[in-house]
């Protein structure tokens, strides 16, 4: 038992690993975060500061009671700024730090509005919690270039040190897509996923979001709509979401990269098609699956690669 | 750390997160993760016709005073998303969709943690009040001022569809008519 705790968590991993996850997450973050928080900046900066009507739990203890516009805006440039700092290595625990707490603040102001929570944070704050704890800054950082303390630090950091936050990560990511379905069959049941009106259902409330013709088609966007007349489609896509929300937690006991890939591809098409059909926002939430891969190995094999390609050139 | 230290931290981790789905917490950054998933399997289905302009013009507003105008996106300061769910949902009483997945289909643990008896599974935010509260205070209205809000209306067509014959449309009307109650003065 403590053998399999110990091979799980402990082992697969090296410091280089986690500094590449935490530059490559970093980059797909700086674009996550505009996809997010577009939306203040279509506020007028002196403009009313609206009153919540249903605040997150946090800005009620708090007692933050209004969206105040400028600080959104500020908030917003020092989140990029502390992801780029991330990216860097540059006080890289600062930098990740910040993210976390900016994240929290301009994600409460946004929810507390109309008092609807997103869930699309969720999976990227557990991974900057696990970044902050870990040795990412020390290696492949601003942070590692001026001390070489910090570097020989990285150098030495063994593989068990480097690994369990990664773990980590891959666990609450995997756990997230499970919890989903467990919520589908507690709150609904199996008729979720049997029933092709519940995808009917909500493709043609998505469709009509943009309005409505006297004859009750969509305005904008028919492709919902139609979808939403293709009963065996919609059961088929009823019943892969099942099979894709049950069975991500295998992805922990892929040893093929390359099987990791495809099953990954299918669940990016999946919030893809999300985002296209029924405007749900999770298009860019694929960004978080970098943690699947050996991004060191994934390196090393891109390197040989290209050298490959170079020494046939010449 | 030590591997041992870490070990303890991950099992309390696991413990933290799974513990919320067991008791349904949705409170950022813990989660059930129930999005989309209370449903209902009908026949008949209906979805209102939503109007860009008609929306971001706002929610008809009655004064102390008795005059009457409109607050939208603008007045309000919000964003697009938010205006439409203050106009088609919290106008017409629907509080956010959270609410009704911490209390649709609970069992009998979570009911009893929550207090609430078999049966009872409803959990009502009071979105009349914090809709008139949150506008009022927005301007800094007072319940005595005579610009205080007082009345809040709105309205949409809604179109019904059988599933079993999805080309068949039928349109109703829906309106939304939020009042002042003077009883909640003092929790303004």
């Amino acid at each position: 038992m403590s053998g399999a705790w110990n091979r799980f968590w402990f082992t697969g991993f090296s410091v280089e690993s986690l500094a590449l996850l935490r530059i490559c997450f970093g980059i797909g973050l700086l674009f996550f975060h505009v996809t997010q928080f577009y939306t203040f900046f279509l506020l007028d900066p002196s403009g009313a500061s609206f009153y919540f009507l249903d605040p997150v739990w946090y800005f009620e203890l708090l007692g933050l009671e209004r969206q105040i516009p400028v600080l959104a805006y500020a908030g917003f440039a020092l989140l990029e700024l502390a992801t780029l700092g991330m990216i860097l290595g540059y006080r890289t625990r600062l930098s990740i730090g910040l993210q976390i707490l900016l994240i929290f603040y301009l994600q409460g102001a946004r929810d507390s509005v109309t008092g609807d929570e997103h869930h699309r944070y969720l999976v990227p704050i557990q991974m900057l919690f696990f970044l902050l704890l870990s040795a990412c800054g020390r290696a492949r950082s601003l942070d590692a270039r001026r001390s070489p303390q910090l570097a020989a630090a990285g150098r030495a950091t063994p593989e068990w040190q480097a690994s369990w936050p990664i773990k980590a990560m891959q666990v609450y990511c995997a756990s997230f897509y499970f919890w989903s379905v467990l919520a589908k069959l507690r709150v609904t049941g199996w008729v979720w996923f049997t029933d092709p009106r519940r995808i009917q259902d909500l493709l043609l409330s998505r469709s009509l979001i943009w309005g409505a013709t006297d004859s009750g088609e969509p305005v904008f966007n028919p492709l919902p709509y139609w979808l939403m007349h293709q009963e065996t489609l919609c059961r088929i896509i009823g019943f892969s979401t099942f099979v894709m929300e049950a069975g991500f937690p295998l992805i922990l006991f892929m040893p093929s990269p390359r099987a990791r890939l495809l099953f990954l591809l299918g669940v990016a098409f999946f919030h893809v098609s999300n985002t296209v059909l029924a405007y749900v926002g999770f298009g860019l939430f694929p960004i978080v699956f970098f943690i699947f891969f050996d991004l060191a190995a994934v390196r090393r094999s891109l390197a040989g690669y290209f050298r490959r390609i170079r020494s046939r050139s010449s | 750390m030590t591997r041992r230290n870490v070990s303890r931290f991950l099992v309390a981790w696991l413990c933290v997160t799974w513990g919320a789905v067991l008791l349904r917490v949705d409170s950022f950054p813990l989660t059930w993760a129930p999005m989309y998933s209370a449903w209902e399997p009908h026949e008949l289905t209906s979805n209102r016709v939503v109007e860009d302009a008609v929306y971001m013009r706002g929610v008809e507003v009655t004064r102390r005073d008795g005059s009457t105008g409109y607050l939208g996106a603008s007045e309000l300061n919000i964003a697009r998303n938010h205006m439409y769910r203050i106009y088609y949902q919290r106008a017409f009483g629907q509080a956010a969709v959270g609410y009704e997945h911490a209390s649709q289909s609970l069992g009998a643990f979570n009911r009893w943690i929550r207090g609430l008896e078999e049966g009872e599974e409803r959990h009502d935010p009071d979105t009349g009040f914090r809709l008139l509260q949150s506008l009022n205070k927005t301007f800094d209205l007072e319940p005595d001022d005579p610009g205080f809000i007082v009345r809040v209306q709105a309205s949409f067509d809604v179109l019904y569809r059988r599933f079993d014959d999805l080309s068949k449309v039928t349109r109703d009307h829906a309106e939304a008519d939020v009042r002042w109650d003077e009883r909640w003065r003092e929790r303004f």
